[in-house]
């Protein structure tokens, strides 16, 4: 306790509070712009932070890890684009509310199940982040790969109508996650003699180009259609909802917040997969599932307590094993070592009021962002003023620098508009995109750890199902595949039976 | 989308399936391994094989059914869009990004407004005020190294 209190005394100076609230500011206004990602936000700050107090630079990070990871909601719900990979899902029922002309009620309960599940997985890294790291730790080639095979059978759940094009969209992901240097043994694939392929497709140029130039394609075959998202709450209450609007929520909310700081702890998985699962066992566990997909809160929340929740989860392994879990924890973790800050498990011991310096700025920061964010609903719901064919024209340049600046190389340009081509094609055969990018994260983690649990077996499946963390993944994973196909055929023998 | 469409991804979906199978057979393998570089591919393509297989059937099965939208798609405005992407990307090296972003945005400004929207002068502005505004946002603000082209 007493650490916790000197943690909050170091945070408590007007410096370290600014720096807070500009990281935040800056994260939302970069996590809300598709093509800029909080890595960037990250990598464009960290040069800024050489010169301060290890405290002050932790917290300007903080503060952008957290705005830059809820901001995305924004351009999620108004545009149906997610600003950044972490909210994809948002997407699903987001746009759809704003559709029908309640944005800022969509906005509202976004923010807030940001800042809930942010808060909880907070706290959940302030007092078991040693024990849980511990337990991470344990986890091999066996059980990362039956992780991945468990997490894919969230792809059949992720389809609103066909189960099997949901299926052939995450196969289409992992294909593409083929193209470059083979793991382990390095042999090039499917590169077709072009060395830009070597290093495979960047995640950024597909997510934007999936999501946002696909869009705009769709918007100008469609600019006869009148039914765009309006903005047609002129008074804005609170946070835009009422009680009776999130009634009942809570489980699906504590849930998702687990979910996003479990997947969140283990590195490699992420933000980026962590809002689909949540959304997927939302769905699963409905009521109506049937709903899901026009435009409800639980989606919206599943969505948004998992993303911020997978912020806490990353920060365990990174804090006490000195593991990052994705790119942008690597940069946090640069971070950390330019100011003599060596993670690890004796980082509790060593620098003791510094970690905890860090949660009470990752808690200021959340509270901070729920602050901004309620402020800035009134904001951004005004975007849906502007014309579709000025936002769009407009968001499709971001995206083109956005996906420049990924790599720096106007190759990346051309595979966003490859991805958008495709995805457009998809969207018209009526195949959900959520799988591609889901297929495409997961593909390299399966193949690399089914070999190098291979390699470490010499040769043989059976650690696989023996080992009792990957073979009780495995066994969820063919519980959830056989519940999905008795549900199909059930609703098809009720289909017949009407 | 009608049902005999999801036959014809089906179709596609088997061919792609097929060329990801023979793409994985000319993969380089190391001797005495487990499993190579081509496993993965190979497994992937039967799935997507089969996958595509059955929405073939189920598309082939069911009756078409065309639902009429209440709106006219401009698809010639797609596709000239698609060709306006293309462009985009040839020539922002060449021009750089401030030009060639300009000659995009107005382009694009009329292909997504309709008829009565159109406002030369106002396009113009939004063209040429947004490219500059993009292009100083991050190459000073955010430090991106855009491509200067001509004007550099």
């Amino acid at each position: 306790m007493s650490e916790i209190l000197t943690g909050l005394e170091m945070c408590m100076n007007i410096e370290v509070l600014l720096l807070i609230l500009l990281g935040v500011a800056a994260g939302i206004v970069i996590g809300a712009i598709p093509g800029l990602t909080v890595t960037m936000g990250v990598a464009l700050f960290l040069p800024i932070t050489f010169g301060m107090e290890p405290i002050a630079a932790m917290a300007l990070l903080m503060g952008l890890y957290i705005g830059g990871t809820s901001g995305g909601l924004i351009s999620a719900i108004l545009l149906s684009i997610p600003g950044t990979p972490s909210s994809i899902a948002t997407c699903f029922d987001g746009h759809p509310m704003a559709a029908r002309g309640e944005a800022a009620k969509a906005l509202g309960v976004g923010i807030v199940a940001s800042f809930i599940g942010g808060a909880i997985s907070y706290v959940i890294l302030l007092f078991l982040a040693p024990a849980i790291a511990k337990i991470a730790l344990k986890f091999g080639p066996y059980e990362y790969f039956s992780i991945a095979v468990f997490s894919l059978t969230m792809l059949a759940g992720l389809s609103t109508g066909s189960v099997i094009k949901g299926l052939i969209s995450g196969m289409l992901g992992i294909m593409f996650s083929f193209v470059g240097i083979a793991p382990i043994t390095s042999f090039t694939r499917f590169t077709f003699g072009h060395s830009e392929l070597n290093a495979g497709f960047t995640l950024l140029p597909v997510l934007v180009g999936l999501f946002a130039v696909s869009q705009v394609l769709i918007s100008v075959e469609e600019k006869y259609r009148d039914d765009h998202a309006v903005l047609t709450e002129t008074k804005i209450k609170g946070f835009g909802f009422t009680y009776d609007d999130v009634k009942g929520q809570g489980s699906n909310c504590l849930l998702s917040t687990l979910i996003g700081t479990a997947i969140g702890i283990l590195p490699g998985l992420g933000g980026s997969i962590c809002n689909i699962i949540a959304y997927t066992v939302a769905k699963h566990r409905s009521k109506h599932p049937e709903k899901f997909g026009t435009g409800i809160v639980d989606g919206i929340i599943a969505s948004e307590s998992s993303n911020n929740a997978c912020t806490g989860g990353a920060l365990v392994p990174l804090l006490t094993l000195g593991i990052p879990g994705d790119n942008t924890t690597a940069l946090i973790l640069a971070g950390f070592m330019i100011h003599g800050i060596t993670p690890g498990p004796l980082l509790f011991r060593s620098q003791a009021p510094l970690v905890y310096g860090i949660f009470v700025a990752l808690m200021i920061a959340n509270v901070m962002m729920l602050f901004v964010e309620y402020l800035g609903i009134r904001v951004f719901t005004k975007i849906l003023m502007v014309k579709q064919n000025v936002l769009m024209s407009i968001v499709m340049v971001f995206c083109v620098v956005g996906a420049y600046g990924a790599n720096n190389r106007v190759f990346d340009i051309a595979v966003m508009i490859g991805a958008g081509v495709l995805g457009y094609g998809l969207k018209k055969m009526k195949f959900p995109l959520a799988p591609i990018i889901l297929g495409f994260i997961l593909g390299p983690i399966l193949e690399t750890n089914l070999r190098r649990g291979l390699m470490k077996s010499s040769g043989s499946f059976l650690p696989f199902i023996t080992s009792p963390i990957s073979g009780a993944f495995l066994l969820i994973a063919v519980v959830v595949m056989v519940y999905l196909f008795y549900k199909g055929i059930t609703k098809k023998a009720e289909k017949t039976a009407a | 989308m009608t049902k005999n469409h999801d036959a014809i991804c089906g179709v596609i979906g088997m061919v792609i399936a097929a060329a990801l199978f023979m793409g994985s057979v000319q993969i380089g393998k190391i001797e005495n391994q487990t499993i190579g570089a081509d496993f993965m591919p190979k497994i992937v393509a039967v799935l997507l094989f089969i996958l595509s297989a059955v929405l073939f059937n189920q598309g082939r099965k069911a009756p078409a059914g065309q639902k009429k939208d209440d709106f006219v798609h401009n698809y010639k405005g797609t596709f000239l869009m698609f060709v306006l992407f293309i462009v985009y990307v040839a020539i922002f090296d060449t021009l750089g990004f401030l030009l060639s972003s300009m000659i995009y945005l107005m382009c694009a400004l009329l292909l997504l407004s309709r008829k009565e929207e159109i406002h030369y002068i106002k396009f113009i502005a939004i063209a040429v005020i947004g490219s500059v505004v993009i292009n100083l946002l991050f190459t000073e603000v955010f430090g991106v190294n855009l491509p200067a082209g001509i004007l550099g």
